[in-house]
């Protein structure tokens, strides 16, 4: 059996491209990527850790990050999209309106 | 409701109301309908006057003192002390005396007023501050209590300050009202420090309930009797707070006569006169009162002499007569005192009056260098001034003579008595009396004599003429006062002097102020009267001609001139003793407000704005950079929980 450790490991792996990406790429969909990615990384501690511990419970909250990334995914995309018309762009550098 | 309750609400309540409704629909009355209105409330409350009077007289002298308490007003009990004030009115002899000349001399300057204030603007605002004044000085003699003669006290000086700066675009009488009320203020603070200080002792300020007390008591301290010295002192003008009096001619010239004759600077003298018993055991207080009054007399008689300004010589003449006055007070000759104040006020109103009536004709010229030969074009003013200016100059028949010359009587008897500072008050009082004449005199001659020196204008196409009839009337009714006036209440026929008489219930007489025997009686007026003549004789052949003496006079001793033309340099010395001193600890004040008080406000405001000025930085509107600290504060507190 593959120890529990090696999942966190990739899991920290995973959330840290997440976060790389999404800090470091101008492209929305791509940072919106990145999110998932974050998100994935998250699951994959839940269920690691449900298989030892807690079985229902760990599965139950990945299944809510699961329903809660969906939904994430329908305004998010509607978001870019709403960029896209107003900027005839992805790239979230054209959006600086509400610089202070 | 008896007689009192009428006479005293309604001599309260007549001109209040007539004030409020000048004040507040006098906007609308056309013409000259304010004037008349307040002539007829004033008029009203001459009649309500002579009403009580009649009451009082038809009473037995030693129940002339009647109270009429309308409502209570202040209920205070302490542990061991309590106040109970009634809003209530004291008719005695001396409240109705006082009453008679303010209303009485009071209606002919509010009818004077009608003509002479006709083309001004505010002429409703005018009656109603008029009104007003009346009413304070109505509550100031007849209030039942020293705290409702303190309110009218107060009122007076509110209205004085109304009327003096009623022309409030021009700077000099906006500052002459200013003058007015802070000098003022002074003085009150002295009164109330002795209203306290008589509660304290007496446990009482009903005038009623404290004359008994003063009466029985062996010795008051003089300091207390100081203390109400100063108030009286700041509304009678008397050194050292004088300085007011002779701004005050910057207000309306009836407001002058007001001031001057019937209202405000008497107060000071109906104050002493209602605590006579108390300034009698006194002490050393009452002696005081004597020589400020005799060197208040001698040095404003002595600044009239120089002055250019016909009103400024009136003003100080009214200075220097208030000194006479508080002799008398001193002396313990309260009746001589009050004798003294309605006398002056009959020749004073009619003096002012009559100046108000030449600065008419003249278009507001008022320097007596730009007048003379005026008795050719108003010869029935003429006339009437020179009644006035006999009366005060104090040549007899006329009424200052008399009520003069029984001050002056009064300190000789007191220097035979054995009394050290009975024979110099006497000098002290008939130099001022030959000064008087001199200076009444010289501006009389000045006035109406001689040749004209009035600058020839293009288009000066009015001659001076004379003023209309409600002015004239006004000032024929003043001279016929100013001629009777004191044969009529002071002289004694067959032991019975009508003033005196009239007043002796409502005023404590000291024991060592007695009149002289008939035969020196009578020397001695002959004495004031020679002096006087001498000198009016003197100053009117001076001041005639081509003013060779005064010249010579003047070149032989400059620094007494300018001594004189400069008012001693009292108001300079003020100005560098009080006002200066009092406006750098202001902009002292300003600065600590500035910069202490405002800058640690504004520091914290600015600091505010300062940290905000940073964190506005992070808010750059890039997606990323918010991304970032985002996940720094994750990881900051993760480190937290964890670490």
């Amino acid at each position: 059996m593959v120890p529990q450790n090696w999942y966190l490991l990739l899991s920290a792996l995973l959330f840290g491209l997440g976060i790389v990406g999404f800090v470091s790429r101008r492209n929305s969909l791509v940072m919106f990527m990145s999110v998932e990615l974050m998100l994935n990384a998250a699951n994959l501690v839940f269920v690691a850790c449900a298989r030892g511990h807690e079985p229902v419970r760990g599965s139950v909250a990945a299944l809510f990050v699961i329903a809660v990334a969906a939904a994430e995914v329908a305004v998010g995309l509607a978001l870019v999209l709403a960029l896209f018309r107003l900027k005839k762009s992805v790239n979230a550098d054209d959006a600086q309106e509400l610089r202070a | 409701m008896t007689t009192p309750d009428v006479v005293g609400a309604g001599l309260l309540a007549v001109p209040l109301a007539t004030a409020a409704l000048l004040a507040f629909f006098g906007g609308r009355l056309r013409g000259k309908t304010p004037g008349l209105l307040a002539s007829g409330a004033a008029a009203a409350c001459f009649v309500l006057a002579l009403v009580g009077q009649a009451h009082l007289l038809s009473l037995p002298p030693e129940r002339r003192a009647v109270t009429a308490s309308f409502w209570p007003w202040v209920e205070l009990a302490g542990p061991d002390s309590r106040l109970s004030l009634a809003v209530s009115v004291l008719l005695d002899p001396l409240a109705l005396t006082w009453t008679l000349f303010i209303t009485g001399v009071g209606s002919l300057i509010f009818l004077y007023s009608v003509a002479y204030m006709e083309h001004e603007r505010g002429y409703a605002r005018y009656f109603a501050c008029l009104c007003l004044f009346l009413f304070s000085m109505l509550l100031l003699v007849l209030g039942g209590n020293l705290v409702l003669t303190f309110v009218g006290w107060e009122g007076v000086g509110l209205c004085s300050y109304l009327l003096i700066g009623f022309e409030y675009g021009k700077k000099t009488a906006a500052n002459a009202g200013r003058k007015a009320f802070l000098v003022n203020r002074i003085g009150d603070l002295g009164f109330l420090l002795a209203m306290f200080w008589t509660w304290k002792q007496f446990g009482t300020l009903d005038h009623a309930a404290l004359r008994p007390l003063l009466e029985s008591a062996a010795a008051v301290p003089p300091l207390l009797a100081l203390c109400y010295f100063v108030g009286a002192a700041g509304k009678s003008a008397q050194i050292p707070l004088f300085v007011w009096l002779p701004d005050a001619m910057a207000g309306p010239t009836p407001v002058s006569a007001l001031i001057h004759a019937a209202t405000m600077v008497t107060a000071g003298v109906f104050l002493l006169c209602r605590l006579s018993p108390l300034f009698l055991v006194a002490g050393w207080a009452l002696e005081l009162v004597a020589w400020i009054g005799a060197a208040t007399a001698l040095v404003a008689a002595l600044i009239a002499l120089r002055q250019r300004d016909l009103k400024r010589v009136l003003a100080y003449s009214t200075v220097s007569q208030l000194g006479y006055m508080f002799l008398a007070c001193g002396l313990g000759a309260f009746s001589s005192a009050a004798f003294h104040v309605v006398t002056h006020s009959f020749f004073k109103a009619l003096l002012f009056l009559g100046a108000g009536a030449v600065i008419h004709a003249l278009h507001g010229e008022q320097d007596l260098w730009k007048m003379g030969g005026l008795r050719a074009h108003l010869p029935k003013t003429a006339k009437a001034m020179r009644f006035g200016a006999f009366a005060l100059a104090g040549i007899a028949p006329f009424s200052g003579f008399f009520s003069k010359d029984e001050i002056l009587g009064v300190a000789f008897e007191r220097g035979l008595a054995g009394r050290a500072d009975g024979f110099p008050l006497f000098a002290l009082g008939l130099a001022t009396a030959a000064i008087t004449a001199f200076y009444t005199a010289r501006m009389m001659t000045l006035c109406f004599e001689g040749e004209s020196r009035r600058p020839m204008t293009i288009g000066d196409h009015a001659a001076p003429h004379e003023p209309p009839a409600p002015m004239a009337f006004a000032l024929q009714v003043l001279k016929l006062l100013s001629l009777v006036g004191g044969l009529a209440l002071g002289i004694e026929i067959a032991g019975w002097t009508p003033l005196a008489d009239w007043l002796e219930p409502s005023l404590a007489r000291s024991s060592e102020a007695h009149e002289p025997s008939h035969l020196l009686g009578a020397l001695l007026m002959a004495l004031a009267l020679g002096v006087a003549l001498l000198s009016w004789r003197l100053a009117a052949h001076w001041f005639r001609g081509d003013f060779a003496v005064p010249r010579a006079l003047e070149l032989s001793a400059p620094r007494a001139g300018r001594l004189l033309l400069a008012r001693f340099w009292v108001d300079e010395t003020y100005d560098r003793l009080v006002v200066r001193p009092l406006r750098a600890l202001a902009e002292l004040c300003l600065e600590f407000d500035r910069r202490v008080v405002d800058g640690f406000f504004r520091a914290i405001g600015s600091s505010a704005a300062l940290v905000s000025t940073l964190l506005r930085l992070l808010q750059n509107g890039v997606v990323h950079a918010y991304a970032f600290w985002f996940l720094a504060g994750a990881a900051l507190f993760l480190w937290l929980a964890i670490g």
